[in-house]
């Protein structure tokens, strides 16, 4: 028990600096604490890849640059909805389903693919590089990127235990730290509706991290995270009110979740290549998550990890429009809309509706169009079809193992879009009240801003 | 009884869309939730999966305590998961797991015993050479 609550607290005092650097606000730093402590963790490891050497001696000096960095950023304004209510509104209501995370951690995904991965990186850098590039590895997918396991092999380094309930709640704190910054992300970019209607909707879009199945986010897996703080990442970048300080954590989120699963790297290219389209050259800043997760896939390359989904896969049978690879497609989407067709059915009626005749009041709202995050769930999307249709496993094994933890990127997207229509649905019927978040109103515009829709 | 104005109809249909999707989305929370509680009354009671993770936890101290870091081992073991538990535990501890062909310092196995804690007792030997 005391082990248990060592770790959290290593977790979240590793990430402080560097939080309250993206923050300037303690309550909200305390909510991302976990997520940048395992950030700062992440950065050792790549490293000690790179250079060798034990994982506290690339961990110290990092440390302290994120110390300095919160230093130097002291004095910049605070982000918005960043007090203590905010941050007890943000993470209280999701304490009850993470209750689960007291249950006896065994499941084969968080053993056998983030605590192995963990244990190497507690060894030091040439260890963990042979044991990568071991091919006796292969079914603990060492090419999976490190941002769940680092954390870990830093609390199990530190407290120099390797016991099992401490690396599941360091896990479980990220999961936790990264769907409250879902919810924080939801209710800055309505800030400007009803309190009452702004943070059941963004609270209802945290709980969505628990579709379609109710047990990934509590069993160590890492889809939850990724998916949402990913989620809050892009919410952040196209929904939210122009405030120079959020992009910085917008990136910041979007780049852990690259680094958090494959899965995330196919977010943040979609995120990139909309972002692109919509902001030309000015869209620069959104391909750092791109080459986050480009540093991780090739570390892995060159020190031999394979992915064994493109390794011995279906492309050149799907170039060559063999049946039976293109024939998996039907299937392919039968699975995904089992999951949650019914969510997104009525996610995008509502979008459909609230484009047709509620653009007017989603720009007084200040709230950004509502497509470009559709876009990026659908290119993301496509690459799910995509990797499942050259998949070299049986479509139906491949689908059944994995189906629930992937599509919940997808539930967390339409949901943040069905909270955002909503509560610019029901603002429409009381009088509008006046945005009462503790952020300057003068702070300067961002240069990643979204545009007001014309009126509709 | 006045009909609303057809925004407003629209802005209570859209609402509603929005309200059935997002509660669609948070009926697993509720079984999470309902799950979390009962795992926390149940806390410290004995179980078949609490069994497992001790037995596991037994398996890595075993390890850590027998075979030396820096060690290449390969394992024996005909039971799939048991098998690949002990070589994330041999990671865990800087053991190195290498294939039977690349010359293993020790083959560690395992062999039912009554008389040992879980029934079982972790073992090393020097492997055979063909």
């Amino acid at each position: 028990m005391i082990t248990t609550v060592l770790a959290v607290l290593i977790l979240v005092v590793a990430g402080l600096p560097l939080a309250y650097a993206l923050t300037r606000a303690v309550p909200l730093a305390l909510v991302l604490a976990p997520i940048a402590g395992a950030a700062v963790a992440t950065a050792a490891v790549l490293l000690m890849l790179a250079f060798t050497g034990p994982l506290m001696v690339w961990f110290v000096p990092v440390y302290l640059l994120t110390g300095v960095l919160a230093w130097r950023l002291r004095d910049r304004p605070r982000l918005p909805s960043s007090g203590w209510r905010d941050a007890a509104l943000t993470t209280l209501p999701l304490v009850p389903p993470m209750l689960r995370l007291g249950s006896e951690p065994v499941t084969w995904d968080t053993h056998l693919i983030w605590w192995l991965h963990a244990g190497y990186f507690t060894q030091g850098g040439d260890f963990a590089r042979s044991a990568i590039g071991n091919p006796v590895l292969t079914f603990s997918h060492p090419d999976y990127p490190p941002l769940a396991s680092a954390p870990v092999a830093l609390a199990w380094q530190v407290l120099d235990i390797r016991d099992f309930y401490p690396a599941a709640f360091v896990t479980g704190f990220l999961t936790l730290s990264a769907i409250a910054m879902l919810v924080h992300a939801v209710r800055v970019a309505t800030a400007r509706g009803h309190a009452l209607l702004s943070w059941p909707a963004a609270i209802a879009t945290g709980y969505a991290a628990w579709t379609p199945l109710w047990i990934i986010p509590t069993a160590g897996f890492s889809d939850a995270m990724c998916a949402c703080a990913f989620a809050a990442g892009a919410v952040l970048l196209f929904f939210a009110r122009p405030f120079a300080g959020l992009l910085p954590l917008a990136l910041f989120l979007a780049s852990s979740a690259a680094l958090m699963k494959n899965e995330g790297l196919s977010l943040v290219v979609a995120l990139a290549l909309v972002g692109t389209v919509k902001l030309r050259r000015r869209a620069g800043p959104l391909w750092i998550p791109v080459g986050v997760a480009a540093v991780w896939s090739v570390t892995a390359r060159l020190l031999g990890a394979e992915t064994d989904v493109l390794a011995g896969g279906r492309f050149n049978a799907l170039l060559h429009g063999d049946a039976d690879t293109l024939g998996r497609l039907p299937t392919i989407l039968g699975f995904m809309a089992g999951r949650v067709g019914w969510i997104v059915l009525l996610t995008v009626a509502a979008a459909l509706l609230g484009h047709l005749f509620l653009r007017r009041a989603r720009a007084d709202l200040d709230l950004g169009a509502d497509g470009w995050l559709w876009a990026v769930t659908a290119i993301h999307t496509a690459g799910l079809v995509f990797i499942y249709l050259i998949t070299p496993y049986d479509i139906h094994w491949h689908l059944s193992t994995s189906i629930d933890r992937v599509m919940i990127a997808m539930a967390v997207l339409s949901c943040a879009s069905a909270a955002c229509w909503g509560v610019t649905a029901l603002s429409g019927l009381s009088a509008p009240t006046a945005y009462t978040s503790t952020a300057p109103s003068t702070a300067p515009a961002a240069s990643m801003t979204h545009s007001a829709p014309p009126p509709g | 009884m006045r009909l609303p104005t057809p925004r407003t109809a629209v802005r209570l249909l859209v609402a509603a869309l929005c309200a059935a999707a997002l509660l669609q989305a948070m009926r697993p929370t509720v079984y999470s939730t309902r799950v979390g509680v009962d795992t926390v009354r149940a806390a410290g009671e004995q179980n078949v999966t609490r069994v497992y993770r001790e037995k596991l936890e037994y398996l890595s101290r075993e390890l850590h305590r027998q075979v030396p870091a820096g060690t290449r081992i390969v394992v024996v073991e005909k039971v799939v998961d048991l098998q690949l538990r002990l070589v994330e535990f041999a990671y865990m501890h800087g053991v190195f797991v290498v294939a039977p062909e690349d010359k293993p310092d020790l083959e560690i196995y395992l062999q039912e015993d009554p008389a040992a804690p879980h029934g079982v007792r972790l073992l090393t030997r020097k492997p055979v050479t063909a």
